[in-house]
């Protein structure tokens, strides 16, 4: 909603006429402009007190730099600053709607897909502004706008310069809402420091808000809620489990803890893909996916010139000619002779070298499986636990006859190969290969015994399974496995002979994560497995 | 020393969420080294990263997990270049902004790799206590002594950074922040 303009007010600013007020804030006023070519934009201006401030006036500059760089992902986008003005401003993308505060506070918590949609679009903000290097540090539901029923998150990128400032001279205040701030944020020893897991932190307490119409720390005072946010679990009923989930990992106490922005986007379109993807409208999907798409875009942006070119002597040398240097689309394998710890290959003989090659830029994933890394042990589980132990990963089964471990959230699609040594180290236990795995669906290879088998892994069981005999297995003895999959043929080969070859045709798993875990066939109770030297190629 | 600054190549894309739905295909990624332009006819060298499993080397990675407790660190091997010696080392025309504008270039191996960290490993930061700078090459990362704790203080504020290591026998023995603007 617009105000008229009040008394005192400029007309103009920069080059921009004003047309009234939208808010006002810590920072100054945010007015209603109008450019030369007549789009309507926010404009902010900076209070007047803030103007002969030397140092503020140069961390805005700085900020409002790193801001620009910012790709409008679900975003409003920056448009034009000027920290050198009498009164400095700054220019934002005008969203033309309500805030998430507002449509909560009418029409109550959200739902379905309402929900869901916020819970993607808040998170590919947060990517896009991380991506860039900053951080929100005011992330709340006033800061979530709806243009045209889709989110956009609003006031990135310049708080830091008014925190700093208020630190130097209003102590007791700091940039933020207190139902949102992380733990470490209360913590005197690291204000202003605090890092983008704080943004997290906030995404997990505005989304809880959006599908409870209340915060997961809601006290009676600013302070009681303060310690309930370094004390106490957060309350999260009303939301959908699955969802739920997630928020409560970013909600954890410890930073380090929580995932990242882009690590959280990969944990929502994870669950897209196994049951909402119809829920989300498909242009925020669209622009989820290509935020996502920054996680692996070089750090930082074009600075300006005014910084000083340092000279890297050798730096040619540094990145080409170090000894131990493999080149980059031929990824070496590992593990490919056995393990002493986890056994030794009967009668395998010589493997022949991949008939692979990894594609150029594609992903890959390297863990020798001797302690946690990006795989995690999982010691408290009654369903089973993953355990580092003897320089090897080992699954064993324990209230289910079915345990995953926890792998990485990378996702493969179309060709790859996936290499590991198995080992069998129970009778009657299957060592699994879990590939693209989307939710609770995936396909699964089980190396047993006497057999191999291929097949597609559903929460009502496993179904479309194909079998093949294999020979030479003992237990305790552990066998390189290679799943090779090219247009969408997969073969299953151990110790280097391919044992069995099947289409895979489920249009659902078209792209997903790999993990490992055991499979207790003949219900013994404690079937157990092991893997070492891992990796995972996209080819 | 004073404290120096680098710049680096702008790569991150433009697009729009609603009212403004991104050309998802404008976003570039990277530029590969293999696709970037060459000066001459002759084959343009590609990128090699560093084989952090085994033997010893050095290399920038980024830093993606550090797990002190278990010895164990996630890393992506990077190469990490000024501006002018990418484009050399690329033979990309002189006339690329890469060239021109960048005061450093990362490529990335998209390699992921659980490394361990050996017992005696030393920490290093560009910037000590008294906010004096300590860097003798960028790509060598700080050279300022801090102890496992403020470095894993350090890393819970900086997930993702750029970190440059050394390994002898497959083990990280040293890691130093880089210091980027």
């Amino acid at each position: 909603m617009t105000d008229p303009l009040l008394p005192g007010d400029p007309a103009e600013l920069g080059g921009y006429r004003l047309l009234g007020r939208l808010g006002q804030g810590g920072m100054g006023a945010v007015y209603l402009g109008r450019d030369a070519g007549g789009r309507l934009v926010a404009v902010k201006m900076i209070r007047p007190e803030y103007a002969g401030d030397t140092e503020f006036r140069g961390r805005f500059r700085s900020e409002v730099n790193r801001a620009r760089q910012v790709p409008p992902f679900c975003t409003a986008e920056v448009l034009d600053a000027d920290p050198d003005h009498p009164t400095p401003y700054l220019v934002v993308e005008y969203v033309d709607g309500p805030s998430l505060a507002e449509v909560i506070a009418e029409h109550g918590p959200l739902a379905g897909g309402s929900l869901h949609s916020v819970a993607v679009g808040v998170a590919t903000a947060l990517a896009a502004i991380h991506g860039a290097g900053v951080i929100h540090r005011d992330l709340k539901p006033a800061n979530v706008l709806f243009a045209l029923g889709t989110p956009k998150v609003i006031d990135f990128g310049i708080a830091r310069a008014f925190e700093v400032t208020s630190q130097h001279t209003r102590t007791d205040q700091m940039v933020g809402t207190v139902a949102y701030m992380a733990p470490e944020r209360f913590d005197t020893d690291h204000r202003g420091v605090v890092g983008p897991a704080a943004d997290v932190f906030a995404w997990g307490a505005v989304v809880a808000y959006a599908g409870t119409g209340r915060t997961p720390f809601r006290a009676d005072s600013p302070a009681a809620t303060a310690a309930r946010i370094l004390t106490q679990p957060p309350e999260l009923s009303g939301l959908p489990e699955a969802l739920g989930r997630v928020v409560a990992r970013t909600l954890a106490k410890d930073p380090v803890e929580r995932p990242t922005a882009h690590e959280l986007l990969d944990l929502l379109l994870d669950l897209d893909a196994d049951e909402k993807t119809e829920l989300i409208r498909p242009e925020l999907l669209e622009v989820a996916t290509a935020a996502q798409r920054t996680h692996r875009i070089s750090r930082g942006g074009a600075r300006s010139g005014r910084t000083r070119r340092m000279v890297l002597a050798g730096a040619a040398v540094l990145a080409l000619a170090v000894a131990g240097l493999v080149t980059a689309p031929v990824l070496s394998r590992l593990g490919l002779t056995t393990n002493t710890q986890t056994g030794s290959s009967a009668g395998a003989g010589p493997i022949p070298a991949p008939s692979w090659q990894r594609a150029a830029g594609g992903l890959a994933i390297v863990d020798r499986l001797d302690r946690p890394g990006q795989w995690r042990d999982t010691r408290t589980d009654p369903d089973g636990r993953c355990v580092f132990e003897r320089d090897r990963l080992e699954a064993r089964t324990g209230m289910s006859p079915v345990y995953r471990c926890e792998g990485p959230a990378e996702k493969f699609a179309g060709d790859q190969a996936i290499t590991v040594d198995a080992a069998i180290l129970t009778p009657g236990a299957c060592a699994v290969i879990w590939f693209r795995v989307t939710g609770v669906k995936a396909y699964l290879v089980s190396v047993c015994e006497t057999e191999v088998r291929l097949g597609v892994d559903t929460q009502d069981g496993v179904t479309d399974e194909v079998k093949a005999p294999l020979t030479g297995t003992q237990p305790g003895g552990a066998r390189p496995v290679e799943i090779l999959v090219r247009d969408e043929q997969a073969t299953v080969s151990v110790a280097g002979a391919a044992v069995l070859t099947t289409r895979l045709d489920q249009a659902s798993l078209a792209s997903g994560r790999v993990t490992f875990g055991v499979i207790d066939d003949v219900i013994s109770g404690d079937a157990r497995a092991a893997f070492a030297h891992a990796e995972v190629v996209k080819l | 020393m004073k404290r120096k600054l680098l710049a680096v190549v702008l790569v991150l894309g433009a697009g729009g969420c609603g009212t403004n739905p991104p050309d998802v295909s404008a976003s570039p990624p990277s530029v590969p080294a293999s696709s970037a332009p060459a000066a001459s006819s002759k084959p343009v060298p590609q990128p090699r990263f560093a084989d952090l499993t085994q033997g010893s080397t050095t290399s920038v990675v980024k830093l993606h997990t550090y797990d002190p407790e278990n010895a164990s660190a996630v890393v992506e091997p990077i190469i990490f270049m000024t501006g002018d010696a990418y484009c050399r080392a690329f033979k990309i025309k002189r006339t690329d902004g890469r060239c021109v504008h960048a005061e450093y270039v990362t490529e990335e191996s998209h390699t992921k790799v659980t490394v361990p960290i050996a017992a005696a490993v030393k920490y290093y930061t560009w910037e000590d206590t008294n906010g004096d700078v300590c860097i003798d090459a960028p790509e060598k990362g700080g050279t300022c002594p801090m102890t496992q704790r403020e470095f894993a203080g350090w890393f819970k504020l900086n997930k993702q950074a750029m970190v440059a290591v050394a390994t002898e026998n497959g083990e990280l023995t040293r890691m130093a922040v880089v210091y980027t603007p």
